[in-house]
């Protein structure tokens, strides 16, 4: 009796173990499968009837030129399952032409319908890709310049800056003053310094800065580092440094 | 009898604790040790800054040397070995 019923406990328990391996195939399959046969339903039906019947789907959607590329990309895309979320956008290029979808087809002529003229079907995607291009071109471009200078800022970031000290801030500011005065002799001829020694002097001094500011105040610190090569333009160049309130 | 002394001992400390953790920047020592480091003078650590006037200190590193620090009348910070 014990034997019969431990046997049954054994069996429930492994059944019940089993239990949850068994759902797990389901969501995914149940995930992928109303997807993916939509997918096929979509590119079989789509697929057939843009070389069997090109001519009703034209004549009942006026923009069926642009499906075309849809299919081939759905066609693509279908095999993969990762592709089962683009089909989306997909489908709605292809159920205008596939007669089908009929919930496709509706969005599709709908949309084609407000963004096209009946007639002219290839144009209207033709400016939307240009547009689209020169609308990244100046994005793409943007992050070339370089970012401007604002010493303004970046002088009253240190000022209130609590990384440093207010004696150490004191001798910072007298460092800077010597050294506009160094470039202010150069640029004025009164002094035979060389620009790569001023350089080494600016050099230093920013790294001065950078390590006084690189523990208390990291963002401080990586402004000025990245506005190095635009401060140092400013002083080297004569007119820079004279228009600026530096010179 | 001792509760009162014990109160006064907490807020003495709590007084003389609070001005150290509202303070954000460096400390004092800090200070005058990048001070000294600016000019070019070997300081590791300030041990002890003795305050003579306004913005004239005197400065003992661990490592012995000392410091004048101050601000003279131009404005220019000075570090004087000692």
């Amino acid at each position: 009796m014990h034997g019969i019923t431990s046997l049954g406990l054994l069996v429930l328990v492994s059944l019940a173990a089993c239990a949850p391996l068994r759902p797990s195939p389901p969501p995914d399959a149940v995930g992928t499968a109303p997807a993916a046969p939509q997918e096929t339903d979509t590119v079989k039906n789509g697929t057939p009837p843009p070389a069997e019947s090109p001519a009703p789907a034209m004549a009942s959607a006026p923009n069926l030129q642009p499906p075309p590329a849809g299919q081939a990309a759905t066609a693509e895309s279908a095999p993969t399952p990762a592709a089962a979320k683009p089909p989306a956008p997909a489908a709605t290029s292809s159920p205008a032409k596939a007669a089908g979808a009929a919930k496709a087809k509706a969005p599709s002529g709908k949309t084609f319908a407000k963004t096209s003229p009946p007639d002219e079907r290839t144009a209207p995607p033709a400016p939307q890709a240009s547009v689209a291009t020169a609308s990244e071109q100046p994005k793409a471009e943007q992050p070339k310049a370089p970012p401007a200078l604002d010493l303004a800022s970046l002088e009253q970031r240190l000022r209130d800056t609590h990384a440093i000290g207010v004696f150490t801030k004191l001798s910072l500011k007298n460092q800077v003053d010597d050294l506009l005065g160094a470039f202010r002799a150069y640029h004025g001829g009164q002094d035979k310094i060389s620009l790569t020694a001023l350089r080494q002097r600016f050099d230093l001094l920013l790294l001065k800065v950078l390590t006084l500011l690189q523990d208390g105040d990291p963002p401080l610190a990586s402004a000025i580092s990245s506005s190095r090569e635009a401060i140092w333009g400013m002083l080297a160049d004569r007119e820079k440094f004279q228009k600026s309130q530096l010179g | 009898m001792h509760q009162p002394i014990y109160f006064l001992a907490l807020a003495t400390t709590l007084v003389a604790v609070t001005p150290s953790l509202g303070a954000e920047g460096p400390s004092f020592g800090n200070d005058l040790k990048a001070t000294i480091a600016l000019q070019g003078m070997p300081c590791d650590q300030v041990i002890q800054a003795k305050r003579n006037g306004d913005s004239d200190y005197l400065a003992t590193c661990k490592d012995g040397n000392r410091y004048h620090v101050f601000v003279n009348p131009q404005g220019r910070v000075v570090v004087q070995k000692l």
